[in-house]
């Protein structure tokens, strides 16, 4: 490999400057130590970092940070300082294992060893058996932002062509679906317009719920650079509890939990009511429109809180309105109504609003979990672009709205694929009839394949497992029954007999605990790959390590099933009649295998999947999958480019990446003389759109009964369920259990002391873990945090499966709760 | 850059293969100590050579539990009872063995093992019956059981500009005793470098941070006040920090 070579001579000659400029020693072994260096991707978060994998006698021996990545110039997080000790954890599955009893399957039998074709025998008789009892919406599955980009388009083709349902959603559900929602509510079109770039160039930066210390580590590095490099430079964090991000803040804004809808509400009417409004923007580029408020909060439909919702199915409806309207709503949004609803100080509350008003200061907002874990995430998502947009602070250099992702490829693809149970590649959606036809001709399927019917999303998936409507459910490159909220009742309902679970998994876990089935899977090294970033960027790497024994990749599995059902055999009689010559083949033939001809296996290298399947599958599906987004806004570049170069930003057009999007010079989709085109939104004039969303209360809050805030999150040292992280030895040591984080007034009121065991407890189920006061996270009194990623404090059996209404996004940093000494 | 690599390593070598006692407190006893007096070599920084080096010739330093008497004081009057040790709910306190490099009976800590978690009501003080603990001590953030220091600024990965900081995470007394100072990271000129900055007016010397560093030898470590510490000459005051008289 060419590029392997290039790229090693790069990295020794960087290594080698370095050296010099540092005066540190260079191993006198590094030019010939036998290891082989190629670029790569950083397996965790959606900052995309850019690292050099070392391999060795087949072994990934080393990383380093790429010091030719643009996002991270060589460095790495402590998470990435470990790469190349995830793959090697000690219990790593490396055998199919079944429940099985006197050597057949049996649901309360223990685990035993078993081939790929007894494994694959099981399924494929559960998958006839449900598909003939229920049929497509009987089975399901829960997909993932972490897995590749042609994981990803694989696992929509194999259920929503192949089998036709469309019963598929990945955990990025849980993740940033209402960041999805607010782009396509506001733009019409998926993911942020700006960069990373935008960090060097902004002069206000807002941290609306996001700890990006923690979770976008390198990201972080860039801001309090930019912040130490320039005087003047604000940062301003947001949150419900003081963490690692109020590092060199200028304000910390500590607010009551849900109260950011009311103080994103009083920026925008400060920013009417001080005449600050970018008029000529606003004109030209922005429509105005309101929803419906009465959607409840995505619970059952028997809940208390859903009677007399009118419109809990009708919650992301809107229609047109105008500026006076806007204004009039926005107007009672004072800020007494502020300061009374979020319990932040007027005066901190008007410092933050005047950096939005300021036509001098180019903002910058970063959000994610805070906004997008909401029970009015979308809303939240909505108001926040109305203040950008208000001000025409948006697309230029440091104006930056920004949604960031927490997977490596919630972009890449659960978004831009289309993994969800609504969605097509490229922003399409199945309920949309020539979205529909444009799939069918890029798979070559008669008209009518893909199935109107909108699928079970995350939490309705679980709920459907529960009701046994959805008999059948593979968890892929995900730890579903360690990331639902409301565990207890999902993992009952996975061990219900009738119901039968698949998990593809690389360790042991709490998904592997309750299935039937276990497939050890191939995990990002063993694999050829690609993620999209949360700055649009694409980036690829090739297999590093040759898999010699049986686990197996997502997509050489997603693949072999389909081989397992002829399309006659699930689809219905009258879709075959229409193509005669689809009779007899198989789903891996129409789905798969029919590309296989103009992409002859890659010589040299390796290719696992490509030496199994006998063609160059990730490029055939690549190369497909891209015809999606071609000419409306989505364009990728050429399979092969992409591993030559460092990822590229879509829309990549004529061979060039977009730095920013919706603004002329910069995106090839804005027509000169435009200026902005919000061009998602093309029917309505390619503007975007203001919002009329108001406060609403969270679906849970703290009462005589269970009167403390609960919220979750994560932590620096651990990826989130830790099934990675925790094989590290070294981080396990550093973060080795979640602890549950307590104001010492709270802690004292019930006699609790630093370390000591804490029962927290909620109307759903309770853990016990020790307590921590003054640690990491400094939470303000009535709150406290526990992080997700240990599988022995399953703090999820605590939190409720209320969701935002529009995305569908379960809210994990809200439910009431109480604490004892355990 | 300084060269004086040879110099100082080849001390550090000589005087621990003399002594035949591997140092306390550091798991890897005398290989890590070897490569630790080669990383500061590199690092050349005076202040550090000379802390290590005369720290070199008392060599053994044995972490006691909090409370604990100057360490003379401390051997003469502990009765070697064992009380701290079943005291300590973690198994933190471990007993002298011969070979140890302790005196036999007595209690020490090995921080990179198991460091001190810093009991608020310091359960392993108030059973020792000799005093060898002093009992005046209430407040566990008043412990000296040594001082923390970042020994290898070579290999730590925050100086580097990786974001770690995990000693700082892990430090009971987190923002006092270890705090961040950020700069801009002069390579890159896009990110910037989080120090971990140990005070040693609040660190107990409890060892988490040593016990929770991420290298394979950890670029901290918790070492005797005395071996850590300078001494400002009494001639000279810092008049930012003395106001007044």
């Amino acid at each position: 490999m060419d590029l392997s070579r290039r790229d090693f001579i790069k990295s020794s000659a960087a290594a080698a400057t370095l050296a010099a400029a540092t005066g540190m020693p260079l191993p006198a072994t590094a030019a010939n130590d036998g290891i082989k260096w190629d670029k790569a991707v950083c397996r965790f978060c959606g900052t995309g970092c850019g690292i050099l994998a070392g391999v060795k006698n087949n072994r990934l021996v080393a990383t380093k940070g790429d010091p030719d990545a643009p996002v991270n110039r060589g460095l790495n997080c402590i998470k990435g300082y470990f790469l190349s000790k995830i793959q090697y954890g000690e219990d790593r599955l490396k055998k199919p294992l079944i429940r099985m009893k006197n050597g057949k399957f049996d649901k309360n039998g223990d685990f035993k060893e078993a081939t790929w074709d007894q494994a694959f025998d099981l399924i494929e008789s559960k998958y006839r058996e449900v598909l003939k009892k229920k049929g497509p919406d009987g089975v399901a599955m829960f997909g993932s932002g972490q897995w590749t980009i042609w994981e990803g388009y694989a696992a929509v083709k194999f259920m929503k062509a192949g089998l036709r349902s469309n019963n598929l959603d990945p955990n990025a559900r849980h993740c940033m679906a209402s960041a999805v929602a607010g782009f396509m509510k506001t733009f019409g079109i998926d993911e942020p317009m700006g960069s990373y770039d935008d960090i060097e160039h902004a002069d206000t930066f807002v941290l609306w719920g996001a700890n990006m210390s923690e979770m976008h580590p390198i990201l972080f590095s860039r801001i309090m650079n930019r912040k130490l490099s320039n005087k003047g430079v604000k940062l301003y964090n947001m949150s419900t509890i003081d963490n690692r991000s109020s590092a060199l803040a200028d304000d910390v804004l500590i607010f009551t939990p849900q109260s950011d809808l009311a103080i994103a509400n009083y920026i925008a009417n400060y920013i009417i009511q001080t005449g600050a409004v970018n008029e000529d923007f606003v004109k030209k580029h922005c429509n105005f429109k309101v929803g419906p408020t009465d959607i409840g909060y995505g619970l059952r439909a028997s809940h208390p809180l859903e009677q007399g919702q009118k419109n809990r199915s009708k919650a992301g409806a809107g229609k047109m309105t105008d500026f006076a309207a806007y204004k009039k709503f926005v107007s009672e949004y004072d800020i007494e109504k502020a300061h009374k609803i979020s319990g932040v100080p007027k005066d901190k509350l008007l410092t933050l609003a005047k950096q939005y008003a300021d036509p001098k200061r180019r903002v910058t907002s970063f959000w994610t979990m805070g906004m997008n874990q909401h029970t009015r995430g979308t809303w939240i998502n909505n108001i926040v672009y109305n203040i950008h947009l208000l001000t025409g602070k948006i697309s230029t250099p440091g104006n930056s709205p920004y949604s960031l992702t927490g997977q490596p490829s919630a972009c890449g693809t659960a978004r831009e694929v289309g993994t969800f149970a609504h969605r097509l590649p490229a922003d399409m959606v199945v309920k949309k009839k020539p979205h529909r036809d444009i799939a069918e001709k890029i798979w070559d399927l008669p008209e009518g394949t893909v199935n109107p019917k909108v699928g079970t999303h995350a939490v309705k998936m679980m709920r459907a497992l529960e009701d046994k409507k959805v008999n059948l459910l593979w968890v892929m490159c995900a730890n579903a029954f360690q990331d639902f909220p409301n565990l207890n009742n999902w993992i009952k309902a996975a061990r219900d007999p009738e119901n039968f679970v698949v998990t593809s998994e690389i360790y042991p876990s709490a998904s592997t605990q309750v299935a039937d089935v276990i497939l050890p899977t191939a995990m990002i090294y063993e694999k050829e790959g690609a993620y999209g970033n949360a700055e649009r960027r694409t980036q690829f790497w090739r297999q590093q390590v040759k898999v010699n024994d049986d686990r197996r990749s997502d997509l050489w599995q997603l693949a072999e099933i389909s081989k397992r059902f002829k399309l006659e055999e699930v689809w219905p009689a009258d879709l075959i009649a229409k193509r005669p010559d689809l009779k007899g083949k198989t789903v891996y033939d129409q789905m798969f295998g029919r590309l296989a001809k103009d992409f002859p296996a890659p010589s040299g290298g390796l290719n696992d999947e490509a030496e199994h399947f006998g063609f160059y599958i990730q490029k055939a599906l690549f190369e497909e999958y891209r015809k999606f987004g071609e000419g409306h806004g989505h364009d990728m570049a050429p399979f092969d480019t992409y591993h030559k170069v460092r990822g590229l930003k879509w829309p990549v057009v004529n061979g060039k990446e977009t730095e920013r999007r919706f603004i002329e010079g910069s995106d090839p989709y804005v027509p000169a003389g435009a200026g902005y085109s919000f061009y998602g939104n093309k029917t309505t004039g390619n503007k975007a759109n203001i919002w009329l969303r108001p406060y609403a209360p969270a679906a849970e809050s703290p009462d005589g009964k269970f009167p403390l805030w609960l919220c979750t999150g994560r932590v620096l040292e651990h990826w989130h369920s830790g099934t990675m992280t925790r094989r590290v030895s070294e981080l396990h040591r550093a973060v080795p259990s979640a602890t549950v984080s307590i104001h010492p007034d709270d802690a004292k009121a019930k006699g609790i002391k630093r370390n000591d065991l804490v029962k927290v407890e909620s109307r759903r189920g309770h853990i016990v873990a020790r307590a921590e006061i003054l640690g990491r996270n400094k939470v303000p009194k009535g709150l406290i945090y526990v992080p997700w990623f240990d599988e022995s404090i399953l703090i999820n059996k605590v939190t409720l499966d209320a969701t935002c209404p529009i995305s569908k996004q379960s809210d994990f940093k809200k439910c009431a709760v109480k604490i004892s000494k355990a | 850059m300084d060269t004086s690599v040879t110099q100082s390593h080849g001390s550090g070598v000589d005087r621990s293969a003399k002594s035949g006692r591997p140092p306390v407190g550091m798991t890897t006893t005398r290989r890590g100590f070897l490569s630790l007096g080669g990383f500061v070599g590199v690092v050349g920084g005076g202040v550090a050579l000379a802390v290590l080096s005369s720290g070199a010739e008392k060599r053994v330093y044995a972490q006691r539990p909090p409370g604990a008497l100057k360490e003379m004081e401390f051997i003469s009057r502990c009765v070697k009872c064992g009380q701290c040790v079943r005291a300590c709910p973690y198994d933190s306190i471990l007993m002298g063995e011969p070979g140890s490099g302790v005196a036999p009976g007595t209690p020490y800590l090995v921080a990179r093992n198991v460091p001190c978690y810093m009991c608020e009501d310091i359960p392993c003080v108030p059973v020792c019956p000799s005093g060898a603990l002093d009992h005046g001590l209430t407040d566990i953030n008043k412990a000296t059981m040594g001082l923390a220091v970042l020994s290898d600024r070579e290999n730590c990965i925050a100086l580097q500009g990786l974001r770690c900081e995990v000693c700082f995470t892990a430090c009971p007394i987190q923002g006092q005793a270890i705090t961040l100072e950020y700069r801009v990271n002069e390579r890159t000129r896009r990110h910037s470098i989080f120090e971990p900055v140990v005070h040693s007016d609040k660190c107990t010397g409890c060892g988490k941070c040593e016990h929770a560093c991420i290298l394979e030898e950890p670029a901290i470590k918790v070492m005797a006040v005395k071996q850590v510490k300078g001494k400002l000459g009494r001639h000279y005051r810092f008049g930012w920090l003395e106001e007044g008289q």
